[in-house]
């Protein structure tokens, strides 16, 4: 019974903290733009993440390690260090996206300009997190974030075309803007591949004390939650194609995104999406911050727990309010949101081989999963999609960068 | 030991150069990728800077609409009329700039600046509009917009096309 209620749970809090403003801002683009072209673009970073999650779960109930101690231990601290680096300055941007993501739902709420939001925002959170245990942390903010079911909500209510849904899950060439196009389809799979997504799911188990017989309900919770939390994100897209392509509205401002729910549900649209926004970005901005923490206490060695207080962990406590303060700075001097989510997203993609490759030589060594290891099909499909994502973002970003045509 | 180590080790062999057909696709594929960044002719430009003008035309013809049934408070629509007038301007500088510096269309390039700068004008009277909470004066910049949509729509070439 306790673990059913746990499976439950955690396929709640995974499907209510699924959505943040990667995929919102990146399905949205995608839909505004090519209609439901990108829709394989979301099933493939839902497929890789359900692999991710579950994979990251598996490694902490079968080794009681979290990814980033594992591959310090196997890997050594060279090798530790220049993922630290890498994806600390990669995830520092995605939590200045999430913050900034809480700042324009409050402009768009009341009117004042995202920066000033930034000082408030970041208080906010480090109340929470200084204050709350991680299961607060975690299940409070995810219960919330159910909320951003209006999106599928709405996208059905709208009654989209199904068959070319259907269609768009085969990737095709774009008829159009074809940079833009793969860019934002790189955009669309680093949102999803997040590695601080599994990195944190991985922290959460060790937290929740999971051991060897947690693997099945690990299973159920990374297909049901991320499986659901995948469709949230092709809702924004298909609502996205729905509502802002036939009206020639390409989402270039983060302003413009604020309209997507309105015809579905008239003037609540606006309330639901500032929500959604809201509430997801905040329950993302934390859960970034505490993997930020987690990453770099579990690889050096120092205490970590959400569930200690900041007393006894000294050390942890001080990286997340530096980090929280360091996101909130980028905020504050004005970055646009939406140009630094579009942007971190992909460099989130460019920069997946650099964690998912030893997380991979993990997930086969047994001394760490034991007869737990990967199947060909899982390590199959997450190489053959992390190389994807790769080159496509290699080839796309400078060109974004310096104009292509 | 070091040494034995040294000595026994044998030499890398030396590195495999590429075969000539891999060499001409890597050749191709870099010939390409600088093309496509570097390649714009003055007509894409024009038809890129047209595009995002109608994106934003269409933005403040929703706006408009959107806020005089009730659907968007007050506060959003001032601050997205804000953002609208300064994609308007950096639009007009940026076509300008372009335009003094040949790489955009001249004929097509000035219609479209001139439809710019009307935008920008009607983005000004309607966020006075929504100051003053004035309905009537949104539906009047509404029918203005839409005319100046299908404007833009009718610059296009037909050849690109959201």
């Amino acid at each position: 019974m306790k673990k059913l209620m746990e499976l439950a749970l955690g396929v709640v809090t995974s499907v209510g903290g699924f959505l943040e403003i990667g995929s919102i801002a990146t399905a949205a683009q995608g839909g505004a733009l090519f209609g439901y072209q990108l829709v394989w673009a979301v099933l493939l970073g839902g497929v890789c993440v359900i692999f991710l999650v579950e994979q990251s779960g598996r490694l902490a109930a079968v080794s009681g390690h979290t990814i980033p101690s594992a591959i310090r231990e196997r890997f050594g601290f060279n090798y530790f260090l220049f993922l630290l680096v890498v994806l600390a300055l990669v995830t520092l941007l995605v939590l200045g996206s999430e913050i900034g993501g809480v700042c324009v739902s409050l402009e768009m709420a009341t009117g004042i300009s995202f920066q000033w939001w930034a000082i408030p925002v970041a208080l906010l959170m480090w109340l929470i997190i200084w204050k709350g245990t991680f299961s607060f942390v975690e299940y409070a903010t995810s219960i919330l974030g159910l909320v951003t079911l209006c999106f599928v909500v709405g996208a059905v209510a709208l009654h989209p075309p199904w068959g070319q849904v259907a269609r768009g899950a085969l990737p095709g060439l774009p008829t159009h803007d074809r940079l833009r196009y793969w860019f934002i389809a790189v955009s669309i799979l680093g949102a999803s591949v997040s590695p601080y997504l599994f990195f944190f799911y991985s922290s959460g188990a060790v937290e929740d004390e999971w051991k060897e017989d947690y693997t099945g309900v690990n299973r159920v919770i990374a297909a049901g939650g991320m499986g659901f939390g995948t469709t949230i994100s092709l809702a924004v897209l298909v609502l996205a194609a729905l509502v802002f392509l036939p009206r020639g509205i390409g989402v270039d401002h983060y302003s413009q995104l604020a309209l997507i729910l309105r015809d579905a549900f008239g003037r609540w649209g606006f309330r639901l999406f500032v929500a959604s926004l809201g509430v997801a970005c905040l329950g993302a901005a934390m859960e970034v911050t505490l993997e930020l923490a987690y990453m770099i206490a579990q690889g050096f060695g120092w205490n970590w727990s959400k569930n200690q207080r900041p007393k006894e962990e000294a050390r942890f406590s001080l990286t997340y309010t530096v980090f929280i303060i360091a996101g909130a700075l980028i905020v504050g001097v004005g970055v646009d949101p939406l140009k630094l989510t579009i942007f971190s997203m992909a460099l989130t993609a460019a920069t997946l081989p650099v964690s998912i490759i030893p997380f991979l030589v993990l997930m086969n060594d047994e001394e760490y999963v034991e007869e737990k290891q990967n199947g060909w099909i899982g390590n199959a499909a997450v190489i053959l999609i992390v190389a994807l994502a790769f080159v496509l973002a290699v080839v796309t970003i400078p060109l974004e960068i310096f104009g292509g045509s | 030991m070091n040494d034995a180590i040294t000595r026994t080790t044998p030499r890398e062999p030396p590195r495999r150069r590429r075969p000539p057909r891999a060499r001409r696709a890597v050749a191709l594929a870099a010939v390409l990728l600088l093309s496509s960044s570097c390649g714009q002719d003055p007509a894409s430009r024009v038809e890129q800077e047209r595009k995002t003008v109608a994106s934003w035309a269409a933005t403040l013809h929703a706006l408009c609409d959107f806020w005089r049934e009730g659907s968007v408070p007050t506060p959003y629509a001032r601050k997205a009329l804000e953002a609208a007038r300064q994609a308007m301007q950096e639009e007009a500088q940026t076509l300008q700039q372009e335009l003094s510096d040949g790489k955009a269309q001249q004929q097509p390039g000035a219609a479209l600046l001139a439809h710019v700068w009307k935008l920008d004008a009607l983005t000004q009277t309607l966020a006075g509009a929504v100051a003053r909470g004035d309905r009537d004066a949104a539906q009047q910049v509404s029918a203005l917009v839409a005319q100046e949509e299908q404007s833009l729509a009718s610059l296009s070439s037909g050849t690109v096309s959201r």
